[in-house]
């Protein structure tokens, strides 16, 4: 679903970004993507959603490359950030009429799709206010619900379970493996490593900007090991481990 | 004490992104910062050496005496109309909110250190008109030392009132929007309604007056301390005061606009956490809840009338931005309007040479169009939420022609009420119309489109208030300057060449309107929007 290869991004005057990452999510793949504060996260995130532009490298989804074919790439993938910064001046059912009119989803598919996602995520009952009035919780319900109003095949998320409540929490985990089990993948990152532990079968670790392990979680995390005992290990090495193959 | 420096240093700290442009490591950014600080420092020159000659003019002519209140009058005239429209925007600022009343930081010190900022914009404003307009008569009047003293005190004093008159109704305004359901809307209707009803009764006191005898023109200085008398008699006793070396009228004008002044940071301090809450909670009023409205108001729209809607959703959102751009299409039109009522052959018809009155009117009228476009910060608008359109799958042409479109919407009726009024000045004839509709058209089209241009050659995507955006932005401050200055440039060309050349001149700025808005939207549309 996503091939990265050798991507590089730097921003200008710093030293800082993303260097020489090479990363496989296939069908199927619930694929967590983990590293300290300020290691590049997001911006691999922003630069395959095609928020940010790169300066090496190349990026396919699902077999069609992002720099030739943008718009392509879009329409097969739905991205949610760490802070939704939406439309504050909408309501909550005109953000999401937008975004299907994005996506041309027809109205009785639309209906359908709010009625069951916004039941589960319980706001059902607060898309006719303005999204100013939102709570962060609220918001990050809202992104999530709009993310996937076009059943997209590939969810890419930023920290998605910051703000949610625990109940909205297990329905995201559920509609996250709905989507694994229907052939999509889902790519996100995050900082609490049980859920990522827990729910996913791949995992990618990133240091200062490099990638420096990545694998099925399976071969990665040892047998009387936590994902977490990983993490702080390769974190604190001094030396880069052996990139694993997935 | 501690807790007002406190608060007024924080407010000061950015102004005109002084301390972003400290601290910034970001070298694009920082290159775009000194770019338009070197811009605004050119304009703020070409400004001054004309405040300058018009006061060498005045004085030129015998009328000295005049300046100084000239000058005053002008200062705060500016002052007001721009702190209309942007006053409740900064004192009443949403963003940040929240965090500043949770902290013991008394209401009083919040709002001097907000009316702190404002001042101290307005005071250099101030200082761009009256210093340079007050060293040429110093320079060729030779006053005494009464002049200086009494002017630096005057250039103190002189923001105060207009500022306190402008916030006071900001402040009307805004509490009186915050209570209705469209506040946006409600707060552009009454700030303009405010501003315009100001200024046309400012032209009623000084009494329009087309005809001028030789009798009045010897009399002009009278006429003129007479008008500023009716209007705003602080100019005219500061005036005097400096002319005079008179310090007793300086000393009055001072007591009174520290006291306006007082009252309204009173009065605003008194109403200020009011209406912030109240402008907090109005957004979190239910519209309709959605058991009113079902599920059925999902709808499909084509992707293209989307876009505009969300734009025009954003555009409606905001009374900063709707009042800031909606100005110069009221002027257009309104003026006109006005031309129906004024013989310009009789105003003209003094002037002992050859002038196309007429054909130049279309240039002008087409200056004021061009002043204020929507466009030119448009993009910067989308601010933090510009993420969405760009991981979107929308083209970039698509994006910019929505909000092209939006701009060329919004002038649409103005432009129609400006195109009949002319239609009726040019005595209906069917050339002249035809090139009023087109040469107007395309300078509308060419300030819309390099608005554009501006915006996505100076973003601004990072900012907390409205105000930044519309008023202080390096986009904001060339956008629609191109057009306004050309077509003024073209006005004044049209009105001196012979009249067996107008078609042929006419015809060659159509044709270089049409190459350069071509290759300007061209330009827009192959922007790669993710280097915003």
């Amino acid at each position: 679903m996503i091939v990265i290869e050798h991507l590089e991004k730097k921003y200008k005057g710093t030293d800082k970004g993303i260097k020489d990452i090479s990363l496989h999510v296939e069908k199927g793949d619930l694929f967590a993507f983990i590293g300290h504060n300020g290691a590049g996260k997001t911006t691999l995130l922003k630069c395959i959603t095609g928020i940010h532009g790169f300066d090496k490298g190349k990026i396919m989804i699902d077999g069609t490359n992002l720099e030739q074919n943008p718009m392509e790439c879009k329409r097969k993938f739905a991205y949610i950030p760490d802070n939704p910064d939406l439309y504050e001046y909408l309501t909550g059912m005109q953000y999401l009429n937008f975004i299907g009119d994005v996506f041309e989803v027809n109205a009785k598919e639309r209906k359908e799709r709010i009625e069951k996602y916004g039941q589960a995520l319980e706001i059902l009952s607060d898309l006719g206010e303005l999204i100013k009035s939102y709570s962060h919780g609220m918001k990050q319900k809202l992104a999530i619900l709009s993310a996937l109003i076009h059943e997209p095949k590939l969810l890419i998320l930023d920290e998605p379970f910051v703000g949610l409540d625990p109940k909205a929490t297990v329905t995201l985990k559920g509609i996250m493996r709905e989507i694994c089990d229907r052939g999509g993948a889902i790519f996100f990152s995050t900082h609490v490593l049980e859920v990522a532990e827990r729910l996913c079968n791949k995992v990618a670790i990133i240091k200062n900007g490099e990638l420096i392990a990545a694998g099925r979680m399976d071969e990665l995390v040892n047998k009387g090991e936590s994902l977490e005992d990983v993490f702080m290990e390769v974190l604190n090495s001094e030396s880069d481990t052996e990139h694993v193959q997935h | 004490m501690n807790q007002i420096r406190n608060m007024c240093s924080i407010e000061i700290k950015n102004i005109l992104g002084i301390n972003v442009l400290k601290h910034t490591k970001n070298p694009v950014e920082r290159k775009r910062m000194k770019g338009l600080f070197i811009l605004m420092a050119l304009t703020v020159l070409i400004f001054m050496f004309y405040i300058g000659a018009e006061c060498f003019g005045l004085i030129a002519l015998g009328i000295g005496e005049i300046v100084p209140p000239f000058l005053i009058m002008i200062s705060v005239v500016i002052v007001f109309v721009f702190n209309v429209f942007k006053a409740g925007g900064i004192l009443f600022r949403s963003n940040g909110y929240q965090v500043m009343a949770s902290l013991p930081v008394t209401t009083s010190a919040i709002v001097v250190g907000r009316f702190a900022r404002l001042y101290l914009e307005n005071l250099v404003e101030t200082c761009l008109i009256m210093i340079p307009g007050n060293l040429v008569y110093a320079f060729l009047q030779k006053p005494g030392w009464m002049f200086y003293v009494n002017g630096l005190v005057s250039i103190l004093i002189l923001p105060m009132i207009p500022l306190s008159i402008a916030t006071f109704l900001g402040v009307l305004v805004t509490g009186f929007a915050s209570r209705m359901k469209h506040r946006a809307i409600w707060e552009t209707i009454l700030s303009l309604g405010f501003a315009l009803a100001i200024l046309g009764g400012i032209s009623m006191l000084a009494g329009a007056n087309t005809e001028f005898t030789l009798e009045d023109i010897k009399r002009i200085s009278e006429k003129t301390m007479e008008t500023f008398g009716k209007v705003y008699p602080p100019a005219v006793l500061l005036g005097e005061g400096m002319t005079k070396g008179s310090f007793l009228p300086v000393l009055f004008v001072t007591f009174l606009s520290v006291t306006v002044l007082a009252v309204v940071i009173g009065i605003t301090a008194h109403f200020f956490h009011g209406i912030c809450r109240k402008i907090q909670e109005a957004a979190s009023k239910k519209t309709s809840a959605i058991s009113e409205i079902g599920i059925g108001n999902v709808g499909q729209r084509k992707l293209f009338g989307s876009l505009l809607i969300r734009d025009t959703r954003r555009y409606l959102a905001s009374s900063v931005y709707m009042s800031n751009t909606i100005m110069g299409p009221i002027l257009g039109a309104s003026g006109s309007v006005a031309l129906l009522f004024v013989d310009i052959q009789k105003a003209v018809g003094n002037i002992p040479m050859h002038i196309n009155s007429q054909q130049a009117i279309v240039f002008l009228v087409s200056g004021i169009f061009c002043m204020m476009n929507t466009t030119s910060t448009s993009v910067s608008m989308e601010g933090k939420e510009w993420w969405i359109l760009k991981s979107l799958p929308l083209p970039a042409k698509m994006i910019l022609d929505s909000k092209l479109c939006l701009n060329l919407l919004l002038i649409a009726p103005f432009f129609f009420v400006s195109q009949v009024s002319l239609g009726l000045v040019l005595k209906g004839e069917v050339v002249e119309i035809l090139w009023s509709v087109v040469i107007m058209l395309l300078f509308i089209l060419f300030s819309c489109v390099g608005g554009l241009t501006a915006n996505l050659k100076f973003p601004k995507m990072e900012w907390d208030s409205e105000v930044v955006v519309v008023k202080q932005s390096a986009s904001s401050a060339v956008g629609g300057l191109p057009g306004t200055l050309a077509a003024l440039l073209c006005g004044g060309i049209i009105m001196v060449i012979p009249a067996a050349l107008t078609h042929v001149f006419r015809a060659v700025i159509v044709l270089t309107l049409i190459t350069l808005t071509s290759f300007l939207y061209r330009k827009n549309i192959r922007t790669d929007l993710r280097q915003i």
